[in-house]
């Protein structure tokens, strides 16, 4: 699942009989700090309507059918909720995590540290770049 | 599905109780030459892989079509050892000699998961208990 | 699967009945090098991981649905495993 902000709605009249979910939404995902990240989407919305700006999370691929009441549509990308806080956006102008409350963008009090615990999975010697095996 | 090599091993004591026994093995997908991507991936071992091997490396669904890995929430699997490659009428990996010419890293080849296009070229693997067992 | 850590849990109090009571964290992925992080996600906790913690990241196909007794579940990625320890070659 990933974060997104509802940007805007897609209107389309014509489509396949079987889609039939009413609201298709317009959403820009964002990335663990809440900046965007890569193209604006169409998702569906089964969860009540989510206004311009606000800040939700949605399921692509397959699973994404499972949110909807009739399951047999032709939809990867589905909203499944809204996101009331989120504490670990780091904004640029410091590394520490913020407090993101509601639906708005804008990041609250920079507050804390994360903790960087658990083990490091970099390897301890260069990988060699390739084996230049007989031939 | 994936060639790659087997890099290291990752080690979980606390888990889903349906990963008990999995063999947790790092993996790096690579291209037919022994490229290396940036791709590092976990998955579980279904045929008795080590680390150093090139192997075929299923992700998504197929992943649960193993006798071992069929009761786990996993969605990568290894499923074959490497005996040969060759690529364009030209012989450019074998488990005795290794890689004939390697390159320097290029860009991700793969999704992080999901299905994607297989590599160019045959792979002949030596395969594991693949198949078999209810997804 | 991916390995990632855990930036942090989202709260929600509108969402689809099948994320009722799970707990949604924040996980970035690691890349091969260990170091350089990409594209962040959204994945429901099976083991209770903490901020900063090094965990399991996978999607692995209808285990949300089964394991939360919920059929047809939008759920797509999982916390599978916290990682005590990782080997890596030379």
């Amino acid at each position: 699942m990933n974060f997104a902000r509802v940007v805007g709605r897609v209107v389309a009249t014509r489509r396949a009989p079987n889609l039939t979910e009413p609201l298709l939404l317009l959403l820009q995902p964002l990335d663990e700090d809440l900046r965007d990240r890569g193209l604006p989407l169409v998702a569906v919305s089964p969860v009540s309507a989510a206004g311009r700006g606000e800040l939700v999370y949605y399921v692509s691929g397959s699973d994404a059918t499972g949110a909807l009441d009739n399951h047999f549509q032709p939809v990867d990308a589905a909203v499944v909720g809204f996101v009331d806080g989120y504490a670990g956006a780091r904004l640029p102008a410091s590394q520490s995590p913020a407090d993101v409350k509601g639906e708005a963008r804008g990041p609250g009090a920079a507050h804390g540290t994360v903790k960087a615990a658990g083990p490091s999975i970099a390897p301890t010697v260069a990988t060699p770049v390739g084996d230049e095996g007989g031939d | 599905m994936y060639l790659a090599k087997v890099v290291g091993t990752a080690v979980a004591t606390q888990k889903d109780p349906n990963l008990e026994g999995a063999k947790l093995m790092l993996i790096q997908l690579i291209g037919p030459d022994g490229t290396e991507t940036p791709d590092l991936h976990v998955a579980v071992d279904a045929v008795g892989a080590g680390t150093g091997s090139v192997v075929v490396v299923v992700i998504g669904s197929g992943a649960r079509l193993t006798d071992i890995t069929s009761p786990m929430p996993v969605d990568a699997a290894i499923v074959g050892i490497v005996d040969s490659v060759e690529m364009d009428g030209k012989h450019t990996y074998s488990a005795a000699t290794g890689f004939v010419r390697a390159a320097v890293g290029v860009k991700s080849a793969a999704p992080a998961t999901g299905p994607g296009a297989e590599g160019a070229g045959g792979a002949r693997a030596r395969g594991g208990r693949a198949g078999g067992g209810a997804a | 699967m991916l390995l990632a850590r855990v930036r942090g849990p989202v709260s929600s109090s509108v969402h689809h009945p099948a994320y009722a009571g799970r707990s949604l964290q924040c996980v970035v992925p690691l890349g091969a090098d260990g170091e350089r992080e990409h594209g962040g996600l959204l994945a429901v906790d099976m083991v209770g991981a903490g901020r900063g913690d090094l965990v399991l990241v996978g999607q692995p196909p209808g285990y949300a649905a089964k394991a939360f007794a919920f059929p047809d579940a939008p759920i797509r990625s999982l916390i599978l495993a916290i990682i005590d320890r990782v080997e890596r070659e030379a």
